[in-house]
């Protein structure tokens, strides 16, 4: 049948108002698909940073579908949020099952063990991807290496605690011995399961494959507020730094009172707590030359994803705390766009064939770049870990100001990664990675000089205190350049 | 040979950091000079910490031995001091001694308004008074969690830096929170044995309807001692808070240290308190150095006895040992 002209104008018109009618009433669009989350967001500044880094993701994710320059469905989370009281298993796993009940295709955030490590029984009988944005201990992914079948749906962008004590024995043996001249270290650790891990694998590891001795190894009581008789201990122990690991306790205490008794021993270490800018206010500017493990700061441009999500992050939460991202905004972030990848490639969210996406996971995020490590790895489903990969950066606090003590906390404060090499960057106007290595190799070697000095004049009392507060102002000088 | 079975316990040495028999290649003179650094060090740090805890427990004692009630808030008091404080110093840039004055302030006022707006129209219960005590502490708790931050936070020092006492470090805000502890303590004991009014707070404790009968309002009195007990948990935990840390559950410490000292010194006993105080921080700080021992089970689940993780046990054991002995505490009188 020939169309005329009046036929095709009726079928023009149909199919017009058909489509303008769809696009009012949404016939078309898929729904969006509903991802759910568990971290400590009432209680601490780094599950707020997790929601933070969760909706920035979904936001910018949901925009690019928008601009059709990813495909439909979009993401949500809301009402898909839970807390899970920080420690408490029974709690996260609660809140695991009720997001699966309420529909969400996967879950990302954990902060504990303690709580992640109630959600793996559900794990394996719901079947919903969880990816852990903020735990650190093995006893997951070894999990998933025993019964690859039950608990493939469990993946993480954390490194584990062992191969966190791997890179602390390489920024050891690399900065604090080859650079600062660091022979001996007290550790300082919490007696929670990171702390008791971290503490036995340092033990184990850092004589033999770091050259470092031991001079003092404390596992303090997860609460203890006062630290006057250990950071004793450690001065008589004559150990030129210590390693603290701290992921429950804030450190607060700890760290005021290192400054207080201006104990001859720099930290090098994991304070969790301190990779939040708050917390220079929190110490009232004590945390000055502490370094911390973390896995980004805005400030260092890691990868072209690094400065925009920091700037994204401040203009739309920076009023209030957590105003900078803390490694958890981080984390998460990237793992809704490697969730988003996935489904895309799965084009579907059925969990089997999203793990099977997931682990062909090839993602430059914020913090690296992102492979998880396959069921025959020894830790199947963390991520890779190398300077190709994920590798941790050990970030100085530090500021320009005269005295940390009188520094605006607003302005003043500077984090500025230390450890490795690679990552001695600081930002030009346009944004462009600048290297500041031979700045910061500089100051080392100043340090060591002052250190040897201090020694020969008989080791008087807050003299390498004072050595290492200059080498902090000389790296601020290196960064902002 | 062939290895025995797994012993169901495995005693070890917990000592971290030195191999069993380290100290015997040590000269015997450097393990006295060692031992007796470390004497040193556990006296002083008690003394100091101890007079802080005696402080702590005044106001805490004072109400249960004049009203009979046990003010399970008295933490909460403290971290409000505190945390006036810090809102002071943080917020309205007040210097460290008008935000302290400020502190002792609002803590007094919160005592007044506590008695008079809760614990009076419920005395007559203790059961009701303990449990709304307590209510208004988790409301103190629950209200600083919504104002302001759950951070731990660092209340300034009065003075920065620490000194050397013969081979001991101490932090020097420890020896101005010792000087104002026992000044306060001081100050107190002479307004209750010598000031007028200190004597009506003695004579109510001892009789209270020997007291109304000679004309004594006791209503004034009971005002009188929750406006005390609150100035003085505002002082405490002014100076607890900058000795360890400021956060919404920082209350919780400084009632179960009160609640020990009070019952092993003798409700309501003030000389009492400040033994017991004295006997509870010197057991913390000998727990921090005593060596501890790690009993592992065959599933490889360790326990550890004494050391630093025994710090908060060691005054509850001593809490439930005076109970059985001497269930009336050191200084306390039989009913």
């Amino acid at each position: 049948m020939r169309m005329n002209r009046r036929m095709f104008l009726k079928a023009l018109g149909v199919g017009a108002g058909t489509l303008t009618l769809s696009s009012v009433l949404g016939w078309g669009q898929q729904p969006p698909v509903k991802v759910g989350l568990i971290g400590p967001i009432d209680l601490l500044d780094v599950g707020r940073a997790m929601v933070r880094g969760a909706l920035l993701a979904i936001d910018e994710i949901n925009k690019l579908v928008d601009d059709k320059k990813l495909p439909p469905p979009k993401l949500t989370m809301d009402g898909l949020i839970r807390d899970d009281q920080v420690l408490r298993g029974d709690v996260a796993r609660a809140a695991y099952e009720e997001l699966v009940q309420k529909g969400a295709q996967a879950i990302v955030g954990g902060f504990l063990d303690e709580a992640v490590m109630g959600i793996m029984p559900s794990l394996a009988r719901l079947k919903k991807p969880f990816l852990n944005t903020g735990t650190s201990g093995k006893q997951f992914s070894e999990l998933v290496k025993s019964d690859y079948e039950k608990y493939k749906y469990y993946f993480r962008l954390m490194l584990n605690s062992e191969v966190l004590a791997q890179d602390t024995v390489g920024m050891v043996k690399g900065l604090m011995k080859d650079e600062l001249g660091v022979q001996k270290v007290a550790l300082v650790m919490e007696d929670s399961n990171f702390g008791r891990d971290f503490l036995k694998l340092l033990q184990e590891r850092l004589p033999s494959e770091a050259g470092v001795q031991i001079a003092k190894a404390i596992n303090f009581p997860i609460n203890n507020p006062d630290f006057n008789a250990i950071l004793q201990q450690i001065g008589d122990s004559d150990a030129d730094a210590i390693i603290p690991g701290f992921a429950f306790n804030p450190g607060v205490p700890f760290v005021g009172q290192t400054y207080e008794l201006k104990v001859d021993a720099p930290v090098i270490g994991i304070i969790t707590e301190g990779q939040a800018f708050e917390y220079w206010k929190s110490t009232g500017g004590r945390v000055m030359g502490h370094a911390y493990a973390d896995a980004a700061t805005g400030e260092t441009p890691l990868t072209p994803k690094t400065l925009p999500f920091f700037q994204a992050y401040i203009e739309r939460f920076g009023g209030s705390a957590p105003s900078r991202p803390l490694y958890t905004a981080f984390t998460t972030y990237d793992a809704l766009f490697i969730l988003k990848e996935a489904m895309d490639r799965a084009k579907s969210t059925d969990p089997d064939k999203l793990v099977e996406e997931l682990e062909k996971t090839d993602y430059v995020g914020t913090v690296g770049r992102v492979q998880f490590r396959d069921k025959n790895d020894i830790y199947p489903h963390d991520p890779k870990y190398g300077s190709d990969y994920v590798v941790a950066k050990w970030v100085l606090w530090t500021t320009l100001a005269k005295d940390p003590l009188k520094a605006n906390p607003e302005k003043d404060p500077l984090r500025v990664v230390i450890w490795p090499k690679q990552y001695r960057l600081r930002a030009d106007e346009e944004g462009n990675p600048v290297s500041i290595d031979a700045c910061i190799s500089a100051a080392a070697t100043t340090y060591k000089a002052a250190v040897e000095d201090w020694k020969k004049k008989g080791k008087p009392k807050g003299g390498r205190f004072e050595a290492w507060q200059a080498f902090a102002r000389s790296v601020a000088k290196c960064f902002v350049g | 040979m062939k290895h025995g079975r797994r012993s169901p316990a495995v005693w070890q040495n917990a000592s971290l950091d030195k191999p069993v028999g380290a100290y015997g290649r040590m000269p015997l003179l450097k393990i006295m000079d060692q031992v007796f650094v470390i004497a040193e060090r556990i006296v002083i740090y008690s003394v100091l910490i101890s007079a802080l805890y005696a402080l702590v427990a005044l106001g805490f004692t004072m109400i249960f031995g004049v009203g009979r009630v046990l003010n399970l808030a008295h933490g909460a008091f403290l971290m409000v001091g505190a945390y006036t404080a810090w809102f002071a110093q943080q917020y309205l840039h007040w210097n460290l001694y008008s935000a302290f004055a400020l502190a002792v302030v609002v803590c007094t006022l919160l005592g007044i308004v506590l008695y008079h707006g809760l614990v009076r129209h419920v005395q007559r219960s203790p059961i009701v008074t303990l449990i709304a005590t307590l209510a208004c502490a988790l409301l103190i708790e629950e209200l600083i969690k919504i104002f302001f931050t759950t951070n731990t936070q660092l209340l300034a020092p009065f003075v920065s830096g620490s000194v050397e006492i013969h081979k001991t470090t101490v932090i020097t805000n420890r020896i101005i929170a010792f000087g104002a502890s026992w000044l306060a303590i001081l100050l107190f004991w002479l307004f209750v044995h010598r000031a007028r009014w200190g004597k009506v707070i003695l004579a109510t404790a001892q009789d209270q309807e020997g007291a109304a009968l000679v004309g004594i309002d006791v209503k004034k009195v009971y005002t009188l001692t929750w406006a005390i007990s609150g100035a003085l948990a505002g002082i405490a935990g002014f100076f607890f808070a900058s000795w360890v840390k400021l956060d919404p559950f920082m209350w919780r410490d400084p009632l179960i240290i009160s609640f020990a000292i009070v019952v092993v010194g003798g409700l309501g006993s003030l000389k009492g308190s400040i033994v017991a105080a004295y006997l509870i921080g010197f057991l913390e700080v000998l727990m921090t150095y005593s060596p501890s021992v790690r009993v592992c089970a065959a599933d490889f689940r360790c326990f550890e006895f004494l050391g630093s993780s025994w710090v908060g046990v060691s005054s509850l054991l001593v809490l439930i040992a005076i109970l059985f002995i001497k269930p009336e505490g050191l200084f306390g009188r039989t009913e």
